[in-house]
């Protein structure tokens, strides 16, 4: 299974692949590190599962996604975030991705999450969040 | 090579409970530790109690990450120590193989709150500390003071996500020789490293800028904002933050290790000094000095 990264920090990236490193049948095809570069290599890698960050600069997360799924709608996409918001939660659905995983808990929850999007299954949390008062990035 | 020990691999004797260090790897019999060292470049142990077991070999035991229950083991050789603080597992993980797989370099343990990366330096005594400057309970600034007070040979890079002059004075009145953002620890996390192991300071371009054009421009004199700050004690710092986290004076009791009637003390020392009057006026003072985020 091939799996695109898309994250403007690198040591998020290679935390991911970090995770992902602990299994042999993914391999990450390739890293983006602003939305607009993660539209040009999903569209020329084909990869099975994009990662993708909110918050980048160029174009964000979330638009890139919008752009994604016009050209490969059966790609599953997984945001993962620094926000535990419900609204972007559902911002995120609304868009029609697959997945949701906040920063804080990636390392327990990013393998399940990948799993289940590789079975075109979805992942969201559980809980319900309070409104964040504020925007933070990493 | 890599070993995986799973429970039960020990036996579980009376005998066994009585083992010190100086039985397997100890300077009684060094062969053992020598061959350690040389062969083996990590133990991913299954086990709590067989991890604390291998901590009283002498080896260094990294704290669990995400929630797992395994924990990595390293045995302490001649690569440079860096310990990695950062509230956030997966940029530790980052920054973790980043500074790995640089030759004789090794992430010896990782912080995920400031208090607990003040208690790993003075534990392990890394020669490097890579410290994000947001983290719960004791923020990176006031843990870098705490660090090079036990270790002044320390050197300590902080990492930050926003970019301010005040932040670099504040940075460099800390202690810490390097700063640099998190955006650019692809470029500049290595070199930074690299510069403060050889005592030398590393401030990204832009930060270096932002300080010369300010000296320059005679705006070296300090906001209002540090003028109170600093009228607080370190110990009054730390309590701002647990403050402005939402703690109430026993939780900070409780978390510091002291009175309640001392908590308040504090407390109503701290509101005098900031001329503050509520605890929101704290909190939008503690994110406005970037002592915790908004």
């Amino acid at each position: 299974m091939r799996i695109l990264i898309a994250d403007d920090h690198e040591a998020v990236r290679k935390g991911v692949c970090a995770i992902l490193s602990s299994r042999s049948d993914v391999e990450v095809c390739g890293e983006a590190e602003n939305g607009k570069e993660t539209i040009e290599k999903a569209n020329t890698l084909k990869p099975d599962l994009i990662i993708l960050d909110i918050t980048m600069p160029v174009l964000s997360g979330f638009e890139a996604a919008r752009e994604i799924r016009k050209t490969l709608p059966k790609v599953p996409i997984l945001i993962l975030s620094m926000h535990e918001s419900t609204q972007l939660i559902g911002e995120a659905k609304k868009i029609g991705v697959q997945g949701y995983v906040t920063k804080t808990q990636v390392g327990s929850t990013l393998l399940e999450a990948v799993d289940k999007l590789l079975r075109y299954e979805t992942f969201f949390p559980e809980r319900v969040f309070p409104p964040e008062s504020a925007v933070q990035t990493v | 090579m890599k070993l995986f020990f799973q429970s039960g691999f020990f036996p579980q004797s009376p005998r066994f409970k009585q083992f010190r260090p100086e039985h397997r790897f100890g300077a009684g019999r060094s062969g053992h530790a020598g061959w350690f060292n040389a062969h083996i470049s990590a133990i991913t142990v299954l086990d709590a109690e067989l991890s604390l077991v291998l901590e009283r070999l002498g080896l260094a035991v990294d704290k669990p990450s995400g929630g797992s229950e395994l924990k990595s083991v390293r045995p302490r050789g001649d690569a440079m120590q860096i310990l990695v603080a950062d509230d956030h597992d997966i940029v530790r993980r980052g920054l973790k193989q980043l500074l790995n797989s640089r030759p004789g370099w090794e992430v010896c343990a990782e912080a995920s709150t400031g208090r607990e990366a003040v208690a790993l330096a003075e534990q392990l005594r890394p020669k490097v500390v890579v410290m994000d400057i947001s983290m719960p309970e004791l923020n990176g600034l006031e843990a870098a003071r705490k660090i090079l007070k036990i270790l002044p040979k320390t050197e300590i890079v902080i990492l930050t996500l926003h970019f301010s002059d005040q932040l670099v004075r504040e940075i460099l009145a800390s202690g810490a020789r390097g700063y640099i953002m998190k955006s650019d620890a692809d470029r500049d996390l290595v070199a930074a490293v690299e510069a403060v192991s050889n005592h030398r300071s590393y401030f990204t371009a832009r930060a270096a800028d932002m300080v010369l054009n300010g000296f320059n421009a005679g705006s070296h004199a300090p906001d209002p904002g540090t003028v109170l700050r600093n009228r607080l004690t370190p110990r009054e710092r730390e309590i701002v933050q647990l403050l402005a986290e939402g703690k109430s004076s026993k939780e900070v009791a409780v978390s510091l290790n002291i009175s309640v009637k001392t908590a308040e003390t504090h407390r109503a020392n701290i509101m005098r000094k900031l001329e503050l009057h509520s605890v929101s006026e704290l909190v939008r003072y503690a994110v406005k000095n970037q002592i915790i985020e908004a």
